[in-house]
């Protein structure tokens, strides 16, 4: 759970920038795993450029136990840190550790900031670019478009097939404690795409009978290709795939983990710090079974369009060998 | 005890203006010798409040701002007050630009080069004379959460037009249980920002937050109410915001927190004198009235590239004959629009503590006449300290709680009534015998003599009270002299006034007669009654 610590108790060594950026992640004025993300590379951008190595130490032995560790604790203090922060600091980590002691500083910023950049640009920025033009190429015209909650690259995606000239509507089923799914129905209504708006999972059934497929945006992909989404996703996901309806989820391929694996949605969750007494509380997200989908666009799917959940990995691996060195 | 700051400073940098201020008139009229900023509020100098308010907060960037002619004044009480020597590392700079004199406008003041040069982030500006109990470390959450804009903070150079920042204001019900007569109010309009699905967190001041639409001193209002018989509002206003609050009783606490661009705003714009009335004000109003961003130049300030994406109202043919700006000549393309403003935020501080709290409300209050001296030294003068709560991080201490009521016991000679729970005796004071002291706060170095009695009243550095004299709710300035069995009731005192024994008075102010000699001549001329002007010691 969120222990949102106030900032009168962060560490003295908290950079202003990532004390922002914490704040504003315990308040969850950014909450999805994307933006958090990008908020966090940001601010350690920051912290990276005012660093200074103190005298007799170099910064590739200096930096991540002195420095860095305490932001990112700062960071998990106020919201526990989302995969995709997972695997980018993991990664900034082991960069910092390939160089050699004796490098200068200078070079070894420079190379840290250019990474940063890189990684923005290509598993955020572009990902997020090519995802959506891939999804929005299996609109067709005439489809009735299910999608649960309010999720970024799911917006992405049906504003792309807009701007494409597909005709289609939109059925937006919403969660009841955060209600995203009415931002999102707005900024259709503004595209001109019809929308029709549920406020909970009641009429679930009806909703699914009159799709013609299913959109659904996730947190994170396990290892074992379970998906872990918005609490709630898992029962529009049964309930589609009972029907026969395609269920296609989109994730960029930062947000997948290796390591963790999923068979129930206790495992890995969050509680909710604002609906949390002593008789109840309310989980952020739940694990939705791979056999429930049929497919996952990320932006590295080729040829078909869609890959199935299990085989991420295999590409996953491919593909991460290459961005350490 | 100095230490260094020992939590994560916010990036901010912090200014605390020590002007004299002109509604102090007893206290202040040597303003070079005994600024404002150093007059005592339970025992402390003034100047300590918003130092300490910085320094809870984490800011350790921070400089006070002075005439040069005080400078020396506060500079030596820096270094010298032993409240001022124990903030801790690292202490705060103190400039005192050259064409600064006791009249200039706050905003002017921020216009100097030396502050343009100075405020390089994100700063707050303070004054002197508030005393604000409520954390800044929640001020500054709020600020960043809902006023800040992350690209803004963040800044990376790669995208051009970014979201600015926007500031924060705190506002203050100046209506409380025991209202000051003739207390300066504001008049300020807010609308409530967007909700948003997300709940606040508890504890945070989210709730309190709203959008500040217009803002004025009541005495300007009443003034433009006067002139044009009726508050006009403008269409424009209204439109924007069909639902406006108007808070009439409030008071601007003049604690801001602002973007940097804000000092470019100050720049830009000569006609801004006052922060709280203009920059403040015009800030709003450029949030729904079409013209002003361009008047005031924000979309040169703010950066906005002019690619056509803003699209202003067109709205000025179809309102009546109010919108007299002229903004017709600019080219509605590079216009900014009035949505691409960031907003300015009012925190308006309940008056009343929230149910589930067990503690009264945090304390905001400026203090800026002698009513308010005295009111607020009392009120914190009520505080338990740190002695009979145990240490000082207690649950419920407060952080303008004293070591001790009583500093220093030897000097209270017994067969005395001091009422320790709502009374205040500083260090080295000497009380003689069958004295009472009720609910007064005493400062350093004071002599109070045999059969004197005190109720309600302040007493400043230095002062003697003479024997059986008896003193309701007055305020006596530093090493003033009350001489034997004088009554005084609601009085104020100047510094080093001598007051005669055997002097009953009642609502009256001795003060010096120095620049006040035509006051001399009435005087003689009436035959002179009595308790007015005596000896003066400069």
């Amino acid at each position: 759970m969120a222990k949102r610590i106030p900032m009168s108790q962060a560490h003295k060594d908290v950079h202003p920038a990532v004390l922002a950026v914490g704040q504003q992640m315990a308040t969850f004025a950014i909450k999805d795993s994307i933006s958090r993300l990008q908020a966090t590379l940001q601010a350690f951008r920051k912290v990276i450029e005012s660093y200074e190595t103190p005298k007799g130490n170099s910064l590739s032995r200096h930096f991540v136990p002195h420095v860095l560790n305490s932001q990112i604790e700062y960071l998990t203090e106020c919201r526990p840190m989302c995969f995709s922060m997972g695997n980018a600091i993991r990664l900034l980590k082991a960069k910092v550790n390939n160089f050699d002691i004796d490098s200068s500083e200078d070079e070894v910023k420079e190379c840290l900031l250019e990474m940063i950049d890189l990684f923005i640009n290509e598993r955020i920025k572009l990902a997020e670019i090519v995802i959506a033009r891939n999804a929005a190429k299996q609109i067709n015209d005439g489809d009735i478009i299910l999608t649960y909650g309010r999720h970024r690259l799911v917006e992405k995606t049906f504003l792309r097939a807009r701007e494409n000239g597909k005709s289609f509507e939109v059925s937006i089923i919403d969660d009841p404690y955060d209600r995203g799914g009415q931002e999102l129905a707005k900024s259709l209504r503004e595209a001109g795409i019809r929308v029709f708006y549920s406020p909970n999972l009641g009429g679930l059934r009806h909703n699914v009978e009159r799709a013609t497929n299913v959109l659904l945006g996730v947190e994170a992909v396990f290892a074992n290709g379970n998906l872990h989404a918005a609490a709630g996703t898992a029962d529009v996901a049964i309930a589609a795939t009972n029907r026969g309806t395609k269920v296609v989820a989109l994730c960029e391929t930062i947000n997948f983990d290796r390591d963790r694996v999923s068979v129930d949605s206790l495992t890995y969750n969050e509680i909710d710090p604002e609906q949390n007494s002593a008789e109840s509380f309310r989980l952020l997200f739940d694990t939705t079974r791979g056999q429930y989908i049929t497919g996952v666009i990320t932006e590295f799917e080729s040829g078909t369009g869609n890959s199935p959940a299990q085989s991420i990995l295999a590409l996953l691996r491919k593909q991460e060998d290459h961005t350490i060195n | 005890m100095p230490h260094a700051v020992t939590i994560a400073t916010p990036g901010l940098q912090a200014l605390i203006l020590c002007g004299p201020g002109n509604s102090f008139p007893t206290f202040t009229t040597n303003p070079d010798e005994n600024p404002k900023a150093l007059l005592p509020i339970a025992n402390r100098p003034m100047v300590w409040y918003p130092l300490e308010f910085c320094y809870r907060a984490g800011i350790t960037d921070i400089t006070l701002v002075c005439p040069p002619s005080a400078a020396e004044a506060i500079g030596t009480a820096l270094k010298t007050n032993p409240f001022l020597t124990s903030l801790p590392y690292p202490r705060p700079d103190l400039i005192s630009p050259k064409d600064l004199d006791q009249n200039t406008g706050t905003a002017e003041i921020l216009r100097l080069p030396e502050l343009q040069s100075l405020v390089v982030s994100d700063f707050l500006v303070l004054p002197c004379d508030l005393v604000c109990e409520l954390g800044a470390d929640k001020l500054l959450q709020a600020w960043m959460v809902q006023s800040a804009s992350l690209p803004d903070i963040l800044f990376d150079g790669s995208s051009s037009s970014v979201r600015r920042s926007g500031g924060l204001g705190v506002w203050y019900q100046t209506k409380t249980a025991t209202p000051i007569k003739g207390e300066e109010t504001d008049f300020t309009a807010t609308v409530s920002l967007p909700a948003s699905s997300v709940l606040p967190p508890k504890g945070s001041l989210f709730t309190h937050l709203s959008k500040v639409v217009y803002t004025m001193p009541t005495d300007s209002l009443k003034d433009l109410v006067d002139e044009n018989s009726g508050l006009i509002t403008r269409q424009d206003l209204l439109r924007h915001h069909p639902r406006v609050r108007m808070l009439n009783t409030h008071r601007d606490a003049h604690l801001y927190i602002f973007p940097r661009w804000i000092m470019d705003l100050i720049r830009d714009n000569e006609s801004l004198e006052t922060i709280g009335e203009d920059v403040v004000g015009w800030w709003a109003k450029a949030g729904w009235q079409q013209g002003i961003p361009a008047k005031l130049k924000l979309d040169k300030i703010l950066g906005h590239t002019d690619d056509g994406k803003d699209t202003p109202n067109k709205s000025a043919s179809s309102s009546p004959s109010k919108s007299d700006h002229a903004t017709k000549d600019t080219s509605p393309e590079n216009q900014i629009s009035s949505s691409d403003i960031p907003p300015m935020l009012a925190y308006v501080h309940p008056s009343a503590p929230p149910a589930q709290a067990a503690a009264p409300a945090p304390i905001i209050r400026r203090v800026d006449t002698a009513q308010l001296l005295l009111q607020v030294s009392l009120q914190l003068a009520k505080l338990p300290s740190l002695e009979e709560l145990g240490g000082p991080d207690v649950q419920g201490a407060s952080p303008y709680a004293h070591t001790r009521k009583v500093a220093y016991p030897e000097g209270v000679k017994p067969r005395t009534t001091i009422t320790k729970t709502d009374s205040l005796v500083a260090d080295n004071v000497t009380v003689q015998e069958k004295t009472s002291i009720k609910e007064c706060v005493i400062g350093a170095n004071c002599q109070i003599n045999e059969g004197a009695k005190l109720s309600q009243c302040l007493l400043m550095d230095g002062v003697v009270v003479g024997k059986n004299c008896k003193l309701t709710k007055c305020i006596l300035g530093k090493r003033s002299e009350i001489g034997e069995g004088c009554v005084l009731t609601d009085c104020e005192v100047q510094e080093n006034m001598l007051v005669e024994r055997k002097t009953e008075a009642k609502e009256e102010k001795f003060m010096s007669s120095s620049g006040l000699e035509a006051t001399e001549e009435e005087f003689a001329a009436e035959g002179g009654s009595d308790g007015d002007n005596s000896d003066a010691d400069e």
